[in-house]
């Protein structure tokens, strides 16, 4: 341990070990490795171990020359951080908070606005303090498993996963466990995390789940994503009348929860496949503005052209 | 394939030096990251008197990312389904690297002792274990003499 660096609840890390963990660890906040507090602040060197560390390094050096090296490099690279404002990869500074559009059901960047997928903002390079979870395959380690362990796993959690989310959706419990133990518990990890799929889903999630504020809340989560859909399909006669946008966008929002319904074993909503839900809903509008601007255009045209025929 | 950190090293020679009562662990003579475990089962649980196989890995990224552990041996319990995954906080969400591979091992024996049954990974077994929790302790034990057998 070449930099030592302290946090605020009092423990010791390796500069680069501890900002390896708080740019892997892809939990909703950055935790301390030992008591599992939340860091808020970066921690700081440590100069009296540093300078203890030191001592003894001097004295074993000669048996275990790579110390030497690493510790030159280990020194080198703090320094350069501390230089170029880049501290524990920036974890830090520069964050931001993913809001939820109301209008349009997009995640957005509180700091620029700029619509966010991931972690890290597109447009202004913010971390999002309330971290996305990424779909990765429900959880499902491909190399853990053989392809027919695999089919037989997707297979197996696509019924229990629907029906479960149904009793969930019902019940609006926090654990549900429904397809595997890594999507249940994100959800519990994220204290129930809302989905933010679309306009739609947000009003029926936030019915449940009145407490959450926009702003500490979203994440979107599989199994969220999943029941949102799926009360969609439930309650579509509901919203009817929030459907300003004809049959043929009815046509596909149905299609859409129907998608998500069949094809989506075991629950699985990609982020992709969410941006397409949430690009269609937020398409609509605009496609209404596009028609509204000629149409208005040409009333002007006609008057004109009436005028023109009076005289 | 790339030398192993320093920490995989230490961690299995203490291993093998000084072992967990009750559970073993051997990297795999090819593949140093691959382990394979027994862990027997608790006492006064229904395991009692079984040997459990499972299979360790530590992945790449380890000890930044959990090891991935799996169990091997048929086994009855609501948090172990029957493809042998796991589910237990410490190996997904809840992991930290001042967590080991020992203190994997110690939590998954912990889980034999105390099955959750409300935070269910096998859904059927949760919900035996539910409903009747004296037959689904006597099924576990069945599994544990049908399957476990100590070699």
């Amino acid at each position: 341990m070449h930099v030592p660096v302290m946090t605020t609840c009092g423990h010791n890390y390796c500069y680069s070990c501890i900002s390896h963990w708080l740019v892997s660890n892809n939990a909703t906040e950055l935790t301390c490795p030992q008591c599992r507090v939340s860091i808020k602040e970066p921690p700081a060197l440590n100069s009296a171990l540093q300078q203890l560390c030191g001592t003894i390094a001097d004295e074993i050096q000669d048996e275990n020359s790579t110390i030497v090296t690493t510790r030159i490099e280990c020194i080198a690279q703090y320094k350069k951080d501390v230089s170029t404002g880049n501290m524990f990869h920036n974890v830090f500074g520069n964050t931001a908070i993913a809001v939820v559009d109301d209008d349009d059901g997009v995640a957005r960047c509180s700091n620029c606005h700029w619509e966010v997928e991931g972690d890290v903002c597109p447009h202004c390079n913010s971390r999002m303090r309330n971290r996305m979870a990424i779909g990765d395959d429900q959880g499902i380690d491909s190399d853990e498993y053989s392809e027919d362990e695999l089919a037989e796993l997707r297979n197996g959690t696509a019924g229990e996963g629907t029906d479960l989310a149904r009793i969930y959706d019902l019940e609006a419990s926090s654990e549900d466990g429904s397809e595997g133990s890594e999507s249940s518990e994100e959800a519990i990890s994220a204290r129930r995390p809302r989905a933010g799929s679309d306009d739609r889903d947000r009003s029926d999630v936030s019915e449940r789940e009145s407490v959450d504020s926009d702003l500490n809340s979203f994440i979107v989560d599989e199994d969220d994503a999943e029941v949102g859909d799926l009360s969609d399909a439930v309650s579509l006669p509901e919203n009817d009348g929030h459907k300003l946008h004809g049959a043929s966008s009815d046509d596909r929002e149905s299609y859409d929860s129907d998608f998500y319904e069949h094809n989506d074993e075991g629950g699985f909503v990609s982020g992709d496949s969410l941006d397409d839900g949430t690009a269609s809903e937020s398409e609509i509008p605009q496609e209404d503005d596009a028609n509204a601007a000629p149409l208005a255009r040409k009333r002007r045209f006609h008057v004109v052209i009436d005028s023109d025929e009076d005289d | 394939m790339a030398s192993l950190p320093k920490r995989i090293i230490k961690e299995t020679e203490r291993l093998v030096s000084d072992p967990v009562p009750g559970i073993t662990a051997q990297p795999h003579e090819d593949n140093l990251r691959y382990f394979q475990v027994t862990i027997e089962g608790p006492q006064q649980s229904p395991y009692e008197s079984g040997v459990f196989e499972l299979e360790l890995f530590l992945p790449d990224d380890y000890p930044m990312e959990a090891p991935k552990v799996r169990f091997l041996t048929k086994i009855y319990h609501p948090n172990i389904d029957r493809l042998g995954r796991i589910c237990l906080d410490v190996l997904k969400t809840n992991w930290s690297p001042a967590l080991q591979i020992r203190t994997v091992l110690l939590s998954i024996q912990a889980l034999l002792a105390s099955p959750n049954p409300n935070d269910p990974l096998a859904n059927d077994v949760a919900e035996d274990w539910i409903k009747n929790e004296e037959a689904a302790i006597e099924k576990a034990r069945e599994w544990t003499r049908l399957y476990a057998k100590p070699k």
